[in-house]
This record gives structure tokens, sequence and C-alpha cells, in this order.
């Protein structure tokens, strides 16, 4: 056994329980489609490649969304055909950024009180509604105006007996 | 000389529209249970396309100009015939737009003089695209220009490039504009030609999962039917164990297997709903690839 076996068995056996990953939308109910992102070793050219591999992990909470960032578990055993992993928790959730470094919130570039400031400096406008500490959680518009928890696709067919609200033209 | 004497060369062309001549046409009867109905095209300044759920809101022609609102309190004063020269109804069009352009960017601006927030620029391109939308649906003169089709067509992409950016930086404030300015925002696909065929294999998927659930509901219903006789053949010798166990004076031991058989058989009796576990997975994959 090479030392490159031992190391893609040993990779098999303890990398491949835990990892972060991306959550993308899919179809099945209760569970997401998580992307991770690996290192393939190209044996010719001796260099690594970065590589793709998706699984469909299962979302107890169902608290998970397009674009989070998760902790995902490997599953003993397959709880569907599809289905081979558990998301664990959320690392950090899509559209609230947290610098890692401090814990503080960011908006973009910025942290989120030093933009607070800015604008106080500016003036504040008395017409804006929009409050971030007093804004519902995130999820309020899914399913009537916010379509991104589904996968988007071309309308291909007029369909009688069912809606296409996710499909564009 | 060569040639000759190897013999003479083979048409291959006609070998071939022989074999094709002799092709024996295949007949499904799928076409019977699905008939492919192809979707309208729709211009892309259209507001089905843009995803825009409210036309442009309609000028009060009372309504001061602009630049005359500072001056309210004066003009208010004045007799109604001179006060209608200040309002938008003596102005042109663009004057009634610009005031609901005003009305709607102060819901939205960060602070006093904030013009280059994202809330701003979609509030403002999506004031000019129901604008020009407003236009080509009740002036059909304005269609015939190029350069107003392509300004909403771009403007439309563009607002939808900073409705994703706003969506990654703060969800919670995308969610309030959305339901603010009245948009649909959906989600991104690979832009694919529609195809006969193609939507054929996808419709022939999506039909064969239905039925594969739906008989895959009806056998588990069927199953978990049969499991009521056997219930209630358990719950009758667990009694029988129970009066016997009384009857020596044991304590009993199966209290807990009476109730929970108890309780699987009120359940199965209410009925339960099988779970589908892939509706149209298939399906949606298919398209997108």
């Amino acid at each position: 056994m090479g030392s490159q076996a031992v190391l893609q068995t040993l990779n098999k056996a303890t990398t491949q329980r835990l990892f972060l990953a991306s959550c993308y939308p899919c179809e099945i109910p209760s569970a997401h489609r998580v992307n991770v992102q690996t290192m393939d070793f190209d044996g010719w050219l001796k260099m690594y490649f970065t590589k793709w591999i998706s699984y469909y992990a299962h979302d107890t909470t169902g608290k998970c969304k397009e674009g989070d960032i998760v902790l995902v578990e490997e599953l003993p055993q397959r709880l569907t055909r599809d289905i081979t992993h558990q998301i664990k928790r959320i690392v950090y959730p899509f559209g609230d950024m947290v610098d890692p470094v401090t814990g503080k919130k960011c908006y973009r570039t910025q942290y989120r009180d030093d933009v607070k400031r800015i604008n106080e400096l500016w003036g504040v406008n008395p017409g804006l509604k929009y409050d971030y500490d007093k804004a519902p959680p995130r999820g309020w518009q899914e399913g009537r105006k916010d379509w991104t928890h589904k996968k988007g696709y071309r309308k291909f067919h007029e369909f009688t007996d069912r809606d296409q609200p996710e499909a564009s033209w | 000389m060569l040639r000759k004497s190897v013999g003479p060369v083979r048409n291959y062309s006609s070998i071939y529209a022989k074999v094709v001549a002799k092709r024996v046409e295949i007949k499904h009867d799928f076409h019977k249970i699905i008939k492919w109905v192809p979707p309208d095209y729709v211009k892309p300044w259209h507001p089905i396309r843009s995803c825009d759920l409210r036309p442009l809101q309609k000028t009060d022609p009372n309504w001061l100009k602009l630049e005359f609102r500072p001056f309210s309190d004066i003009i208010d004063k004045l007799p109604e015939e001179h006060r209608k020269l200040f309002t938008v109804e003596y102005g042109h069009r663009k004057d009634g737009v610009d005031v609901i352009m005003e009305d709607t960017l102060s819901q939205v601006k960060c602070h006093l003089f904030d013009t280059t927030s994202l809330p701003y620029k979609i509030a403002r391109s999506t004031i000019r695209i129901r604008s020009l939308q407003d236009q080509f649906i009740n002036h059909e003169m304005t269609l015939r220009s190029g350069g107003h089709r392509i300004t909403c067509k771009e403007l439309i992409e563009k607002r939808k490039k900073w409705l994703r950016r706003l969506r990654k930086a703060d969800y919670k404030c995308f969610e309030w504009i959305l339901d603010v300015l009245g948009i649909i925002f959906k989600p991104d696909y690979k832009n694919v030609f529609v195809q006969r065929r193609a939507s054929i294999n996808v419709l022939v998927h999506m039909l064969c999962n239905e039925i594969r659930d739906k008989k895959m509901k009806e056998y588990k219903n069927l199953l978990e039917y049969e499991k009521i006789p056997f219930l209630e053949m358990k719950l009758t010798t667990l009694n029988k164990i129970k009066e016997d166990e009384s009857s020596i004076n044991i304590p009993c031991s199966v209290d807990e297997d009476i109730a929970a058989t108890k309780k699987m058989l009120d359940n199965l009796k209410k009925g339960s709903d099988a779970i589908t576990i892939h509706p149209v997975a298939e399906s949606s994959r298919l398209i997108t690839s």
C-alpha cells in the first residue's frame, strides 16, 4: 500500500465525517443540496485542483436557507435514496454577515455601527421605515415575493394544473 | 486503370438512402396523454418578465410640481385658477413622474443626501422601468424607439444585479424592499433554448415520477390497512395476559405495550398520508442540466 493510497483511505475515514458546505435549493422536502469544496490531487501534474462535491443533507431544524454556510455530518446510514448527510448547525447565515475576528455585524465592507453613525452624521431620514434591529427575521417573504428557495429554470411548458412562480422567461 | 481493376466505386449515399427509406415509423401512446404547450413569447420590457407587481402610480392633477413644493404655503393661498398653473396638470408628463419618484425615494433613502445606496438605486430604477412600461402600454408609438426599449431592458437587468447584491449584504432589507416596491425576485437559471423534444422528455419524466409516487402511496396505505387486524389480535392477547397476571396477584408487565398498541391503532384508524420523497426532483435536474 503506497503512501498516496494510505492518505486517500485516511481522507475517506476522517475528513468526510464533518465539513463546511454551502447550501443550494433542492426539490426534496426537509433536505438541502450542499456543495463541499475539496482538493483533488493530480498525480501527473503533482498539484491540487478544486473539486466540488454535492450531497443531499437532511435538515431537522428547518432554519437552513439557500446560501448559508453550514456544518454537515455524514450519516451512518442512508436516510433515503439520495439523503446521505445531516446539517448539524448554521455557521454563517446568508445575508447577515458577522466579522469572525471582532464578532461585530457587517454591511458589505463596513461594520453596521459605523454605517449607522455615518447616516446620523449626514442627517436621519424621517421617512425611512426600515430598521435592521426591528425588522422581522429572514424568510417572511419566502413563497410570496422571494422565490430563491426553489431552483430556477426557464419556462418550457404552459401547465394547466400548477403555477410556476420560480420559472423565468 | 488501377481503379478499374479494383472494381466500381460504390456510392454509399444511395445505400444509406435505401436504409432510411426502409425505417419503420414507431408510434408512441404518450402523445395522447402529454401534449406540449410551448409558452408564449413575452417581450423583454413586459411587466410579467420584469416581475413588477404594480404599475406606475397614477398622478393626481392637484399635486404641485416638485420645484414649487417648498412654496406650498404661499401657493395654497392663491385663487384656484392661479394655483393650477403650478400643479402637475399644467406641466409635462415628467413632472408627475418626478413627484412619484421623490415620494418613493424618500421612503428608501438611508440618509437625507443618499444617492448611492443599493435601496436607493433599486427604487429609482423601479420607477423608471414602470414609467417606460406605462408609456409602452398606453402609447405604442414609443415602442418604435429602440433606445427606450433597450434602456428599459438594461434597467431591469441592472436592478436584478443590485437586488442580488443587496440580498447578499442585508437579507432583511432585501425582503423589506421587495415588499415596499412590489417586486418578485426569481432565482437565476441556465439559459437554454426551449425545444420540443427536450421539453417532452422532461414532461414524461415528471409524469413517471408522479405515477410512481401515487402507486407507492397507495401500496403504503394498503400495507398499513393490513396492520389493523393484527394489532387488534395483539391487543386481545395482551389483555388476556393482563387478566391472568391479575388473577395470580402478579404486578402487570404489559401496561406499556397495551398503551402503545392502542395508540398505533387509533393513528391507523384515523388514516395517515404517505410522504412523497421525490415529487419532481428528477425532472427539475433535467431541465437545468
